[in-house]
């Protein structure tokens, strides 16, 4: 499989892999996240446990065994963590020990290195027979403005932690343990960004209705206030006073939100009876059809406000669009503001910018072209299986100084 | 005298740690810059030229960049892009620099403007790990191809490092020891930090073709 990328990886990259993972040959890695499918986590766990595997660290993958009100808590958690005004009663916060504890002793607790994804299985550090050392806590949501509360109840399970990993800096919180940052990814080669001919494209949003001679805008994410899809609207509505134009909101449910079908239904009212808003409730794989509609859009939105990282903005950027994203979480990690889309922090923002790239498609097609190779460098799977082998390196071979020199001494390893 | 051992290229790849040092305007800045590890130093004067090696941003470092993007004040921001990098003996010394620009600054505008949250400067340290190549010159003559052909990261590695990194080798000691002697003077004398990494390199191979035309004076 590893062969399969050397079209699409920056040059080096294949050979950098296979030099890193020289040094971890043999070790075991295993990850634990909330949910097997639904949510970019998922997604990206799909992809990256075969590439480790691949590269001879035997790596395995669990998810935490469905419970709609062990969500329920987690969901709100998640949302008071990313700064929703909601509470967690202390019941809640029973429920949630109490069903880590239960589901501890069927999980795989023993590897080189265990990843812990997010704050759903945070607690599993408190099971018994965990090694701490080899413990690492990956954050994949904005904790730039964290509720208090929620805050102090996750943190005390993420310092005991060996380290805690962020998407960008500014998400880093005031911790004992060391704090690293690794962006997520996209799969270049999956059904979600591969290649596609314009037959496939065109069957696609001839299925949906989309008028592909009109300019299309396109936001694809999960229906959630933090994606501000009303905000979205609002904007398209400025922009179609200047321009025939088409919205495309489309999203598919995650397991862990139940919050989801509430959302759809204000965005459904919203853009009820307006011919040219698509609102798109797609169920679970339909990796084609998102593929398609970021290769139909025109321009590619992602108006959050609040955001763990956007991968639907690096997913939009390979395709070669120009990405307007609001100016939260990680997006503005992704897009170089005025070189590869713009950050936004309104919908008149929003609106101000989609009128220009609307207006100007040969600019608009330059950005798209710049933010292909921005993510080429930065944003696809190899870089981010890099970061894996290097965080393995780091956690199994302590903490230094200076550049860890590899091949390494024949040492003892902690 | 033997000859010296091959010069085998490194590459380097690293994650960043976010230490806790923040700040939100120049005095807060000038504290970090105090407080912060040498390792903190290094990563935000270099860490722009292996982001995007082929191209040199506005501002080269990150310091410069944050005094024009989050507070706006260009003076500052070109005097802390002015730093004079190759010339300084250590990073001790460029961090007594940088002290000195933000603490003139201080004195002539005071501490004014406050970043807004979200906005601060996050201090990091790189966690690097360096790894061969596979390429290692065994003589003078076959440098130049192979550093025609080592991934930016490589030279970016060469050219920097060593600034920080005991174990790092940079080009000049190595010619030198073959008895470039005028060639490794040179090398000394470039200055990486006007260019992208790519530019370097460039820049690089031709100030290595020209000396290898002179023959080799005695060895080191």
């Amino acid at each position: 499989m590893i062969d399969a990328y050397r079209d699409v990886a920056p040059r080096g990259a294949l050979e950098e892999l296979a030099a890193l993972a020289e040094a971890l040959k043999g070790r075991t890695l295993h990850h634990i996240n909330a949910t097997p499918t639904g949510g970019g986590v998922a997604e990206l766990l799909t992809r990256l446990v075969p590439w480790t595997d691949a590269l001879g660290i035997p790596t395995t993958w669990e998810a935490l065994p469905p419970n709609p009100a062990f969500f329920e808590v987690t969901k709100t958690l998640h949302n008071a963590l990313q700064g929703a005004d909601v509470e967690l009663t202390a019941a809640d916060l029973e429920l949630y020990r109490e069903t880590l504890r239960a589901v501890a002793p069927r999980l795989r607790l023993d590897a080189d290195l265990v990843i812990v994804h997010d704050p759903q299985p945070a607690y599993l550090i408190d099971a018994p027979g965990v090694d701490r050392r080899r413990f690492v806590w990956r954050c994949h949501i904005d904790l730039s403005r964290p509720g208090e509360a929620a805050w102090r109840f996750l943190r005390r399970a993420v310092e005991r932690y060996a380290m805690a990993v962020f998407h960008v800096p500014r998400f880093a919180q005031r911790l004992a343990i060391p704090q690293l940052v690794i962006p997520p990814s996209i799969d270049p080669l999956d059904a979600k960004n591969r290649e596609l001919d314009e037959a496939t494209i065109t069957a696609v949003t001839d299925r949906f209705g989309i008028d592909r001679s009109r300019p299309v805008i396109v936001q694809i994410s999960r229906f959630d206030r933090f994606k501000d899809p009303l905000g979205v609207i609002r904007a398209f509505r400025m922009v179609r006073q200047n321009f025939d134009c088409q919205l495309v909101l489309a999203g598919g449910p995650a397991v862990d939100d139940p919050e989801g079908a509430e959302v759809l239904a204000e965005v459904q009212e919203a853009a009820a009876g307006d011919p040219d808003i698509f609102v798109l409730a797609l169920p679970p794989g339909s990796d084609l059809e998102v593929n398609a509609l970021q290769r139909a859009a025109t321009v590619v939105l992602q108006k959050s406000t609040r955001e763990g990282f956007g991968l639907t903005v690096t997913e939009a950027m390979w395709k070669g669009k120009p990405v307007i994203g609001g100016a939260a979480g990680g997006i503005p990690a992704q897009i170089v503001h005025g070189v590869t889309g713009f950050l936004v922090h309104s919908p008149e923002g929003a609106a101000f910018r989609l009128r220009y790239l609307l207006t100007h498609p040969r600019a608009a097609q330059r950005m798209g072209a710049e933010a292909r190779e921005h993510v080429r460098r930065h944003f696809l799977i190899t870089r981010h299986v890099r970061d894996h082998l290097l965080l393995m390196l780091f956690v199994l071979h302590g903490r230094r100084d200076e550049p860890m020199r590899l091949p390494l001494a024949t040492e003892a390893t902690g | 005298m033997p000859a010296p051992g091959p010069f085998e290229f490194r590459r380097v790849a690293f994650l960043v740690e976010v230490t806790q040092l923040r700040a939100s305007s120049v005095a807060q800045l000038l504290t970090g810059v105090t407080l912060a590890p040498l390792g903190s130093i290094f990563y935000h004067l270099h860490q722009r030229f292996f982001l995007e090696p082929d191209r040199l941003p506005e501002y080269p470092n990150d310091f410069a960049a944050w005094a024009h993007d989050a507070l706006g004040d260009g003076v500052l921001a070109e005097r802390l892009a002015n730093l004079n990098l190759a010339r300084s003996p250590d990073l001790g010394a460029v961090r007594r620099e940088i002290s000195v620009i933000l603490a003139e600054r201080l004195q002539q505008v005071g501490d004014g403007g406050v970043v807004a949250p979200g906005f601060e400067f996050i201090f990091c340290l790189p966690r690097m790990v360096d790894y061969p190549s596979g390429r290692s010159a065994r003589t003078p003559a076959e440098f130049p191809e192979l550093l025609r052909e080592v991934e930016p990261d490589a030279v970016g590695y060469h050219l920097f490092a060593p600034r920080w990194a005991t174990t790092a080798r940079d080009f000049a000691a190595w010619f030198r020891a073959w008895g470039y002697g005028s060639l490794a003077q040179q090398l000394e004398a470039f200055d990486p930090y006007l260019n992208s990494l790519e530019d370097n390199r460039a820049y690089l191979l031709e100030l290595v073709e020209v000396g290898l035309r002179q023959p080799a004076e005695s060895r080191a």
